[in-house]
C-alpha cells in the first residue's frame, strides 16, 4: 500500500477474525447486533476486535456489499464469486455467458474451443509482443475494396511494431480468425524448432514422470549393488554420490532428447572437481584412484555443447541486451518462449469475465450483472448516444447490486479549525500537536428511507498512543434520505458552514442552534434532512510521530416496514396500525476505524 | 480564495452548461452539450473538424463533437475528433462522451467514444478512435494508444496504457456522485479551479478517498 493520506476512514470486516472453536457459527451473522442494546455499556461491553489494527481487514466504503439477509457487511474476501459472462476486453465480444445470469447455482458455462481456445479471443484480436497494446490490422489491397486477396499484417499503433519486420516475416492470409491462423503458424516462426506446442503440458508432464521413474529405479539399484561392495571414499558421502547419479541421468536423459552422442572431452567434470578436494583432504590415493576409474566410466560431461543446440551456443555467447526481449514479454506469449526481440509474435488476448457475487453465509446474491443482450450501455440517460448496436457486447448494468452505501451511513470527517485552539494551518499535512484540542466534525448521511437511530462508541483513549477521543453526543437521529441529491444539501450547508466559521473567528461550538439547547444535542453541530454531523474531539498524547487511530462502532438502528405474514396463525387483524405493515425493528453496527493524522512534538 | 471574480467569466446557458469565455471554442454549431457540463478557461474543442454534412442529412450540421450531462473539462483539454486517411484527404469522425465525463487539466482527447462515468486523469492522451467503455478510471500520464478499446470497470495507467486494477460495482453511482458534487461546487464558487482545489475549498478530506486506490502507481512501460 502507499502511503496513507490523511484523513483516512475504514471501514471492518468481521471477515477476518480469527475462527475458534465455538465461533464458526456466530461469524458469518451479525456479530454484535444481537446484543438488544450496546448504546449504554459502550466500551465497557465492546470489545475491540483484534483484527481491526490489520489493513487487509479495514475496506473504502465503496468497496463493500451488503447481504441484507444476514444484515452485515460483506467484503471483497467474504463473497463468493461465479462467472456470468466472459469477454473478450478488446473487441468486447461475448463468448460465453450464463443466461441466468448466475441465478441458479453456477454450472459449468460450456465454451468452444478446449484448453489454450477457452482462455483466448479467436478473433481478430492481437496484442503487440513489445508494448502489449492492440494491433491493426492491415491489408495491403483493402482500400481498393476486395476482401480476400492479398496478406494481411499487423501494426502497433503506439511502438510501431510490424510483423512484417521479422527474419521469417509474419503475414496472415485471411482477414478472419486471425488467433487460429496465428496458433498454426506460431512453431514455424520462431527461428528454433521449439517442439510441438499444441500439447506441451501433456508432453511435459510424461517425460518428467518418466525421468523420474528413470531416476528412482536406478537409485534403488545403485544402493543395492554399492552397499556391500567397497565402500564408497569417505570423502563422498552416499549424499555426494547420489547427486552424481542424478547428474548422470539428467545428461543421459537430456542427450536422450537431443539425439546427440555421449561423452565428449569435459572441459569441467565432477570428477575432477572432487578429485581436487581428494588432493586436498588426504584421502588414500589408492582409493582415490579406484574411486575415479569409476567415475569415469560413468561420469558424463554435462556441458555437452552438441546435445544442448545452436541454441544455447547463442544464448551463452551473448554479450548485450539488446535484441533480447524482456521477462515480461519472453512470458506473455502461450506458444513458446522467444529468446530474440525478433521472433516475438503477436499475442493472443485474453478473456475477462464479468462476475455475479453471492454472500458467504447465506448464498444470497449481492451482485448479479445484467447479462442480457438488450441493454447495451448502462447510463440511464437517453440522450448517450453510446449504443454500440450489436447485440452481443459488453454492458455494464446489475440487475441486483446491493452496496454497503446503500444500506449503512456512510461518514465524512471534516477538520473544524475555528473551534480548535490550533495553528489555522491543516493539521493533515502539518501534524498534530500534542495536549492541543482538536475539534472534528463527524457527518452521517443515511441511505435508508426510515429515520435511523445512531450510537456512536469509541473507547475513551485510543488503544495504541492514548490519544484521547471525546464524542460529545454518542447517540442521535438522522432523517430519511427521500432526494437523490442528498449529497448536495450536505455539500451546500457545510460550506456555509465553514464559511461562516472562517469569517467569523470566533464562532464556537455552542454557537450552532442545535447545541444551544444543551443537554443531549449539545455535540451535534448541524442537521440536514437526511444527514447529521457532531462533533467529536481529540486532544493527541504526547508520543512522537504516532498515528491517530480512531476505531469508532456505529450501531444503526431502525424500524422498517415488513409485510404482515398473513397466513401465520392468528395474526390476521391484530392490534397495531391495522394496515398491511408490521413495524420491525432492525439493527445493524459495524466498527470502522479513523486515521487522521500524526502527532510531531 | 477569492470570493470576487471578474463578472461574465463563464457563459452560462439555459440548460445549465458554463463555458469559460477563456476556452477556445470553434465550430459551436457542431458541439452538442448535455445538461450541466462545465468548461474551464484554456479548452480547446475543435467542433470546426466535421466530416462534410451531405445534402441528404438533416438541415442542422451534424455534430462533430458530443458531450453529454455533467461533464467537466478541467483547464487546457483539447477535445478534437479523430481522423482517418481515405483516399488521400482526410475525413474527421464524430468524438461522443457520455455523461459524467471529468477530464483531467491538459489531458488531449482524439476518441472515437467515451462512455459514461468516466475519469480521465491529468495530462494523458487518448489516441484516435480509441474506445473507452463506461465506468473507467484513467490515471494522470496514462497515454491510450489509437483504437484502444478499454474494456469497463477498468482501471488503466502507463505509457502504452495497460489495466492495472478493475473498479468495483459502486463506481458508476460514486462517479455521478462526484460529478454532480463537482458541477454544484464550481457552480457555487464559479472561479476557475481544477476539482482538486475546488475540493481543498470546502473540505480537508479527498473525495478520492472513496476508492481504495493505488494512487501513487507507477506502470512499467
Amino acid at each position: 500500500m502507499t502511503a496513507t493520506r490523511y484523513p483516512s476512514l475504514r471501514i471492518h470486516c468481521p471477515c477476518a477474525e480469527p475462527v475458534t472453536d465455538g465461533q464458526v457459527a456466530e461469524l458469518d451473522s451479525a456479530t454484535t447486533s444481537t446484543s438488544p442494546d450496546p448504546a449504554p455499556e459502550t466500551t465497557t461491553r465492546l470489545e475491540l476486535p483484534p483484527s481491526l489494527e490489520s489493513p487487509f481487514a479495514l475496506h473504502a466504503l465503496n468497496n463493500l456489499y451488503f447481504c441484507d439477509v444476514c444484515m452485515v457487511l460483506r467484503c471483497e474476501r467474504c463473497v463468493v464469486e461465479e462467472v456470468v459472462q466472459t469477454y473478450c476486453p478488446a473487441c468486447l465480444h461475448v463468448y460465453s455467458a450464463d443466461t441466468t445470469g448466475g441465478a441458479n447455482e453456477p454450472s459449468k458455462v460450456t465454451r468452444k474451443g478446449r484448453g489454450d481456445d477457452a482462455t483466448f479471443c479467436t478473433r481478430n484480436c492481437l496484442q503487440c509482443p513489445s508494448c502489449f497494446t492492440n494491433l491493426i490490422m492491415f491489408s495491403p489491397s483493402a482500400s481498393e475494396g476486395s476482401e480476400s486477396s492479398g496478406t494481411v499484417y499487423l501494426q502497433c499503433p503506439h511502438c510501431s511494431w510490424d510483423s512484417r519486420r521479422r527474419p521469417r516475416s509474419l503475414t496472415f492470409s485471411k482477414h478472419s480468425s486471425l488467433y487460429q491462423q496465428l496458433r498454426k503458424i506460431s512453431v514455424s516462426a520462431m527461428s528454433d524448432d521449439y517442439s510441438d506446442t499444441s500439447d506441451q503440458p501433456t508432453k511435459r508432464f510424461s517425460a518428467l514422470s518418466v525421468f523420474y521413474q528413470q531416476l528412482y529405479e536406478s537409485l534403488d539399484a545403485e544402493e543395492e549393488e554399492s552397499g556391500p561392495s567397497a565402500p564408497p571414499s569417505p570423502l563422498f558421502s552416499k549424499r555426494a554420490n547420489r547427486s552424481l547419479e542424478t547428474i548422470r541421468f539428467l545428461k543421459s536423459h537430456y542427450s536422450k532428447q537431443g539425439g546427440s552422442s555421449s561423452a565428449s572431452s569435459p572441459a569441467v567434470t565432477p570428477a575432477s572437481v572432487l578429485s581436487a578436494f581428494g588432493r586436498a583432504g588426504g584421502v588414500s590415493s589408492q582409493k582415490r584412484r579406484e574411486y575415479e576409474e569409476r567415475e569415469k566410466e560413468r561420469c558424463v560431461d554435462y556441458i555437452d555443447e552438441e546435445a544442448e543446440g545452436e541454441e544455447a551456443l547463442r544464448v551463452r555467447g551473448i554479450s548485450s541486451l539488446d535484441g533480447t526481449p524482456t521477462v515480461l514479454q519472453q512470458l506473455a506469449n502461450p506458444f513458446g518462449r522467444p529468446t530474440r526481440s525478433s521472433d516475438l509474435l503477436p499475442l493472443p488476448t485474453r478473456l475477462r469475465a464479468r462476475r455475479a457475487k453471492r454472500c458467504r453465509a447465506c448464498r444470497h446474491i449481492l451482485v448479479r450483472p445484467d447479462v442480457s443482450s438488450r441493454k447495451v450501455s448502462s447510463s440511464s440517460s437517453s440522450t448517450s448516444s453510446i449504443a454500440t448496436g450489436s447485440a452481443s457486447t459488453v454492458a455494464t448494468a446489475f440487475r441486483i447490486n446491493l452496496l454497503s452505501k446503500n444500506y449503512i451511513p456512510t461518514l465524512r470527517l471534516t477538520y473544524l479549525p475555528s473551534t480548535s485552539p490550533a495553528p489555522a494551518s491543516s493539521p493533515y499535512h502539518a501534524g498534530f500537536i500534542p495536549h492541543i484540542t482538536y475539534t472534528f466534525a463527524l457527518t452521517l448521511f443515511n441511505p435508508l428511507y426510515e429515520p435511523i437511530k445512531i450510537t456512536l462508541a469509541s473507547p475513551p483513549r485510543t488503544p495504541k498512543h492514548s490519544h484521547l477521543i471525546t464524542f460529545l453526543t454518542p447517540s442521535f437521529e438522522i432523517g430519511p434520505n427521500i432526494e437523490d441529491d442528498w449529497d448536495l444539501h450536505a455539500l451546500a450547508s457545510l460550506r456555509t458552514k465553514f464559511a461562516d466559521l472562517k469569517i467569523s473567528g470566533m464562532a464556537n461550538i455552542s454557537a450552532s442552534p442545535e447545541s444551544a439547547r444543551g443537554g443531549p444535542n449539545l455535540g451535534i453541530l448541524d442537521r440536514g434532512r437526511n444527514w447529521t454531523s457532531v462533533i467529536f474531539e481529540v486532544v493527541p498524547a504526547k508520543s512522537r510521530n504516532s498515528e491517530i487511530v480512531v476505531p469508532l462502532f456505529v450501531s444503526v438502528a431502525y424500524e422498517a416496514e415488513v409485510e404482515k405474514d398473513f397466513t401465520a396463525g392468528g395474526q390476521v387483524g391484530g392490534a397495531g396500525d391495522g394496515g398491511l405493515f408490521d413495524k420491525e425493528r432492525r439493527e445493524m453496527a459495524f466498527w470502522s476505524v479513523l486515521r487522521i493524522g500524526r502527532v510531531i512534538s | 480564495m477569492s470570493r470576487r471574480q471578474t463578472r461574465g467569466e463563464y457563459i452560462e446557458t439555459e440548460s445549465g452548461n458554463r463555458i469559460s469565455r477563456k476556452a477556445v471554442i470553434l465550430g459551436s454549431q457542431h458541439i452538442l452539450l448535455g445538461g450541466r457540463s462545465t468548461i474551464l478557461p484554456e479548452c480547446v474543442v475543435r467542433g470546426d473538424l466535421h466530416r462534410p454534412s451531405s445534402a441528404s442529412s438533416t438541415g442542422a450540421a451534424a455534430a462533430s463533437v458530443n458531450i453529454g450531462r455533467y461533464s467537466f473539462l478541467e483547464k487546457g483539454v483539447v477535445i478534437k475528433p479523430p481522423f482517418k486517411f481515405y483516399k488521400g484527404s482526410l475525413v474527421y469522425y464524430p468524438l461522443k462522451m457520455g455523461n459524467f465525463v471529468s477530464i483531467g487539466a491538459n489531458s488531449i482527447i482524439e476518441a472515437a467514444t467515451i462512455g459514461s462515468y468516466v475519469n480521465i486523469g491529468s495530462n494523458c492522451v487518448v489516441g484516435k478512435f480509441a474506445i473507452i467503455k463506461d465506468c473507467v478510471l484513467v490515471l494522470d500520464g496514462t497515454v491510450i494508444p489509437s483504437t484502444a478499446c478499454i474494456p469497463p470497470f477498468a482501471v488503466v495507467a502507463g505509457n502504452p496504457a495497460i489495466v492495472v486494477d478493475e473498479l468495483p460495482e459502486s463506481s458508476a453511482e460514486v462517479f455521478e456522485r462526484r460529478a454532480r458534487q463537482i458541477h454544484a461546487l464550481h457552480g457555487a464558487t464559479l472561479t476557475s479551479m481544477t476539482i482538486a482545489e475546488v475540493k481543498q475549498s470546502v473540505f480537508d478530506d479527498d473525495v478520492d478517498e472513496e476508492f481504495d486506490l493505488m494512487h501513487d502507481f507507477t506502470v512499467n512501460s
